[in-house]
């Protein structure tokens, strides 16, 4: 005789619920979360604090103050867009069939709220920062119709922006980011859990921007890859080629007598990835830490390896000689 | 020629100026920026995932192992800990597996076979073919002496009791069943594996 609501604890029970206050979890599996969502109330504000505290007497200064007022508009955006659409569960049963992330820009049709979040950010970012050229595209993105938006923002989802649009794409990403960030943060982590682990979003399929390296010791130590589109971030094995999956040949370079970033470099497709240690510094955020270490990127590209860029610093790098 | 999102760009201070950052009024931040980096040299390291080599347990290691520094610009390993990744570990060591660089960096470790002659009160450095035929030579011997086919009442054995055979702990479960199956084509039963000691 099995007592009244057992049968229910047996079966219904979460597969790792939250230990409750004072509970004690040793001997349990200590696992940090394979997907992490975004939070909305602080992502964009977190990254713009960053980008400002990073600023200050920076090679890039002038390029960190513009990327942290387009960040705060992207904070003001947020709230207060109009309701969009969302893959519902017959959606991401289907995404999920496919083995594609439910809100792949090439499997879900994005809707118009993005262009909302464009035009706000255009109104309200700082104009102080924005040098003359960076005021010419804004000017462009104001007067421009509502199908070449839609074709830029295809474009750039695609990757198949032109040289000339390099500009423009920036806001474009800025206001596609607060579009699949608000998307990814309401979907339901348990959704997007997968066999196995794979070097682009499994919310969105984007390409990740950098990856952070919790602390090790008993706090896990693992790495959590985050997405250039959407902010999610999501764990995969460290010392593996973000691009290629290869666990061979991997060499780790960094800026003498800095702990806290190293690029992972393969020597099988050349190509590397940042890797932050937040043991080292724990103010790090991915993609302003991304922007405010190019000189890494610099001299490791003269070492022959090449990365995916940072959505805000699209354009013409040389590709990789094969 | 088109930019994309998706692909590998190596960046340089001249791409940087043609990318979004000089598009957007930053043309000359580029350069500035390969400048105040260029005084800083490139450190280069490798992390290779392994096993701890003390007990049967078989925790993960990441092995840290650089050339910066060395003399011969030989690569040594620097730091050693334990792989977040492993799901037997979960990053952690115990107090030898954590001391595990010391192990691996030790002046006293046997880095060649040595050999201490019938006789002998010291042992002197030989080849790894003096020591594998040795080794192997005197094997046939014990086991052309010893070796029992069959048992008194005559039903086939094929036993070697009279060696033994120890094997290393940190082996994965193929290279136990080679080991099994090398060691007990040979005809020893005494085979052990040092995980339980």
């Amino acid at each position: 005789m099995v007592p009244p609501g057992s049968r229910q604890a047996l079966t219904s029970g979460s597969d790792s619920p939250a230990p409750a206050f004072g509970e004690n979890i040793l001997g349990a599996a200590a696992e940090s979360e394979r997907v992490r969502l975004p939070d909305l109330s602080t992502v964009f504000q977190i990254r713009a604090a960053r980008l400002r505290a990073l600023a200050p007497g920076h090679d890039l200064e002038g390029f960190l103050r513009l990327i942290a007022a387009l960040v705060t508009a992207q904070h003001q955006a947020l709230s207060g867009l109009p309701p969009g659409s969302m893959p519902g569960a017959s959606e991401i049963g289907k995404a999920r069939l496919v083995q594609r992330a439910p809100l792949d820009p090439a499997i879900w049709s994005r809707d118009e709220s993005w262009r909302v979040a464009l035009s706000r950010i255009l109104e309200t970012i700082d104009l102080e920062v924005l040098p003359d050229s960076a005021r010419v595209a804004r000017e462009a993105l104001m007067q421009a119709d509502k199908a070449s938006l839609e074709s830029l923002a295809d474009r750039f989802l695609g990757g198949d922006v032109a040289v000339g649009e390099a500009a423009q794409a920036v806001f474009v990403a800025a206001a596609l980011q607060v579009a699949w960030t608000r998307m990814a943060a309401l979907l339901d982590a348990g959704d997007l859990a997968r066999e196995t682990e794979g070097g682009e979003c499994p919310a969105c399929g984007s390409p990740p921007v950098s990856g952070l390296v919790s602390p090790g010791g008993t706090k896990f130590g693992h790495r959590h890859l985050h997405c250039s589109l959407c902010a999610t971030s999501w764990r995969y094995t460290r010392v593996r080629c973000v691009h290629c999956g290869s666990t061979d040949r991997i060499s780790f370079r960094n800026l003498a007598g800095t702990a806290y970033l190293r690029a992972e470099c393969c020597e099988a497709c050349h190509g590397y990835s940042k890797v932050f240690y937040i043991e080292k510094a724990r103010t790090l955020e991915p993609l302003a830490d991304d922007l405010a270490s190019l000189g890494l990127d610099v001299l490791v590209g003269e070492e022959g390896f090449a990365r995916v860029p940072n959505p805000f610093v699209l354009g013409m790098m040389e590709p990789p000689e094969k | 020629m088109a930019v994309t999102r998706r692909q590998f760009m190596k960046v340089s201070a001249a791409g940087l100026a043609a990318s979004s950052v000089g598009a957007l009024g930053f043309m000359g931040a580029g350069e500035g920026l390969a400048a105040g980096v260029r005084p800083f040299r490139l450190e280069k390291a490798t992390e290779t995932r392994n096993t701890c080599p003390y007990c049967a347990v078989g925790c993960g290691v990441l092995v840290y192992s650089s050339a910066d520094g060395a003399k011969d610009s030989k690569a040594r390993v620097v730091h050693i800990e334990g792989d977040s990744d492993n799901p037997i570990n979960r990053g952690t060591l115990c107090a030898r597996g954590a001391a595990s660089l010391g192990f691996a960096n030790s002046v006293n470790r046997l880095q060649y076979p040595v050999h201490r002659k019938p006789g002998s009160d010291k042992f002197e450095r030989v080849s790894w073919e003096f020591a594998m035929e040795r080794i192997a030579k005197l094997a046939k011997e014990d086991r052309d002496k010893n070796f029992i086919a069959k048992n008194r009442d005559g039903v086939t054995v094929n036993r070697w009791v009279s060696t033994g055979f120890l094997a290393g702990s940190a082996c994965s479960n193929e290279a136990g069943y080679l080991t099994y199956k090398a060691i007990r084509s040979t005809g020893i039963l005494a085979l052990e594996n040092q995980a339980r000691i």
